[in-house]
């Protein structure tokens, strides 16, 4: 049978039109705003300004000293995202790897409580953040609960230690189900025989999870730590709802930054956003490429198995 | 060096009770093999004798110590899998080393140990490999490696050839009956395929939906077995089988008519409904004085040059379309053809009788 050289793009045009206008232009435009300065919208009337942009944003006295940095909200929020990452990714995939060693073990209730782990994950973050609020705010349930005890009421969401402590604790609980399942069926894919050979092998429980569960899970273990990771780098909504970025910037993270750069402040710097979500997708291609990386490297390992 | 026994041992998986009341005596050094269809029990009684299932009642002793409550660690036994349950992520050596390491032996020792039990099994060229770079039967020779350098008081093997090729399977069952005179252990084998229970065992324990049908010799078994399963199940081809009534005295009457004197120890009441059994290898083409004809519809021939297979279904006089299938296994080659009618002889000597009704006992 002939086909015409143009019959697949038919089929494929729907798909097509709806990505090319709402994922590639968006980039090309925010390429051209990235090299354009100025307040205006209409691209026709931006002016052409090199890289001006990118170093305004890179313009520092010492990167590790944000106040020290023309932008220093950007360099502000960049250190509490990477603060954030490392801190919420760590714990969350602990804590993770803990629930499901546990529930996947034969517990009493243990669809009832992968079912309550896995159940934060199905809110918006907003309602998370509402939530959260409810209890930590001045008013809220945790005060009225220490007042009850006689303690002394904390502002949790206005000192900046404890608002960063819970902007991550809240984060944890919202997605850590989510990478509990994906460890639970890494789990699940581990032959039962292998533990019933190690336990005829006297290993004790500690070295069967040493010895012989951890190298196995390894792959799926490194792929949710990069997912985690990459989604941790995007952190936006739960925390903008939650404490609006605040107490100052001690809860600003670089996904907000650029949004209150382009869109809040009474002047919008596009071209700076711009630049900031160019420098932030930069970042989340080299964690994507490194997730492909390894979810090769899974595959591999599964022929291992 | 140990014996086992099984008192009264019984497995309930819930209200299903897989294992009824099953009593096993094994001696020390020998090599016991459980033989019975998928689903008798087999399997679970043998994770019940390694400590991977729990004994719901009923008594297990190993040496004549109780060992039903005792860790499956602890009671000195190994198994291979039938999947073999390498550690993907370990080599032929940390594989067999894992177990002593796990005892806190020191490291020569081990590799001593090791050593020696590759050696034995031809391992040593493939003791830094990862188990997917080996072939099936060095996996197999792996899970036993494993076992041996544990030096277990028995050892336990579920299935462990059913993975294998046929060729494969058959040079692997001379290495297990081989090491076994090597070592002199006690081992328990499990099987579905008769011919592995026939080629290896010394004592073969015959099960049914959880319950002993038969414990004896391989040749015990052939020779006398005690029910129609037993009878039915070892031998291949299978047993033929035909639906026969006791007459008066000694005579027994086919389907069709034919009337033929077959002596029993106990004489079954004129009318009773009997099963008649002769094997496919006793059967021949050559009329014999006082064996039993029988007509048969021939509706298959294969010709192995040694020997043949005839298969066809009883005719003769009352005889249906779909009669009793018959198989007979006949030396040479034969010249007989589908759809032909032929009649193939049943020696006197060759002839079991069983119940018809209940447990199928033979009794003849």
């Amino acid at each position: 049978m002939k086909t015409s050289a143009s019959t697949p793009w038919f089929f494929l045009a729907p798909n097509v039109i709806v990505i090319v206008l709402f994922t590639f232009i968006p980039i090309a435009i925010n390429f051209y705003y990235a090299f354009t300065g100025g307040v205006n919208l209409y691209p026709t009337q931006r002016p052409g300004v090199g890289v001006e942009n990118f170093s305004t944003l890179l313009e520092c006295g010492s990167y590790f000293d944000p106040s020290s940095c023309r932008k220093d909200v950007f360099w502000q929020s960049i250190w509490n995202t990477a603060k954030y990452a490392i801190f919420q990714v760590s714990l969350m995939v602990l804590f993770a790897l803990i629930t499901a060693v546990v529930l996947n073990r034969k517990i009493m209730g243990r669809g009832f409580w992968r079912g309550v782990f896995f159940y934060p994950v199905l809110l918006s973050p907003v309602v998370v953040a509402l939530i959260w609020k409810w209890i930590l705010q001045r008013d809220g349930l945790l005060n009225a609960a220490m007042v009850a005890v006689d303690a002394h009421p904390v502002l949790w969401l206005a000192e900046p230690g404890w608002a960063f402590f819970w902007v991550t604790f809240v984060s944890i609980w919202a997605h850590m189900g989510f990478y509990t399942l994906i460890l639970l069926a890494g789990l699940q894919a581990i032959p039962a025989d292998l533990y019933e050979a190690a336990q005829l092998d006297k290993a004790s429980p500690w070295r069967s999870l040493t010895k012989i569960t951890l190298p196995l899970l390894m792959p799926n273990l490194l792929v949710v730590v990069v997912l985690a990771m990459i989604k941790a780098v995007q952190i936006f909504d739960e925390v903008f709802v939650l404490t609006g970025g605040g107490p100052g910037s001690a809860t600003t993270f670089v996904v907000q930054f650029i949004y209150q750069t382009g869109f809040v402040e009474p002047v919008r710097l596009y071209g700076i956003a711009a630049a900031g979500s160019l420098m932030l997708a930069l970042a989340l291609v080299a964690l994507t490429l490194l997730q492909l990386k390894l979810s090769n490297a899974e595959k591999a390992g599964e022929r291992v198995k | 060096m140990a014996s086992l026994q099984l008192k009264k041992v019984i497995k309930d998986f819930g209200p299903t009770r897989v294992i009824r009341s099953v009593d096993l005596d094994v001696h020390d050094g020998e090599f016991v093999v459980f033989v019975g269809p998928s689903g008798c029990g087999k399997s679970t009684l043998l994770r019940m004798i390694c400590g991977l299932e729990d004994i719901s009642s009923g008594e297990l002793t190993i040496d004549g110590v109780r060992a039903n409550d005792t860790r499956a660690a602890d009671r000195g036994l190994s198994m291979v899998f039938q999947s073999y349950a390498l550690y993907p992520h370990m080599s032929v050596y940390q594989n067999m080393a894992f177990g002593l390491e796990n005892t806190g032996i020191a490291k020569d020792v081990v590799r001593t140990k090791v050593d020696a039990a590759a050696k034995l099994l031809r391992l040593d060229p493939l003791l830094e490999r990862k188990p997917t770079q080996l072939s099936g039967g060095q996996r197999q020779r792996v899970a036993i490696g494993r076992s041996i350098v544990r030096e277990p008081k028995i050892f336990l093997f579920d299935e462990p050839l059913s993975n294998l090729d046929a060729e494969l399977r058959v040079s692997m069952r001379g290495e297990i009956t081989g090491l076994h005179r090597r070592l002199g252990a006690t081992m328990i084998y499990v099987t579905h395929d008769q011919v592995e229970a026939m080629t290896m065992a010394d004592k073969i324990v015959v099960l049914r939906a959880g319950s002993i049908e038969q414990v004896g010799s391989p040749l015990e078994l052939y020779n006398s077995p005690n029910n129609k399963f037993v009878a039915g199940f070892i031998g291949s081809p299978q047993m033929n089988f035909a639906p026969v009534t006791a007459g008066h005295g000694d005579n027994i009457v086919t389907e069709y008519g034919e009337t033929f004197e077959l002596k029993t120890a106990t004489k079954p009441a004129s009318g009773t409904a009997l099963t008649l059994g002769v094997r496919p290898e006793h059967l021949t083409l050559e009329k014999r004085e006082g064996s039993l004809a029988l007509p048969i519809t021939i509706t298959g021939v294969e010709q192995l040059g040694g020997h043949s297979l005839l298969y066809g279904t009883l005719s003769g006089a009352n005889a249906s379309a779909d009669g009793p299938r018959i198989t007979a296994q006949v030396a040479g080659q034969v010249t007989t053809k589908i759809g032909e009618t032929a009649t193939v002889y049943a020696p006197p000597e060759a002839c079991r009788l069983f119940e018809a009704s209940g447990e199928e006992r033979a009794v003849r």
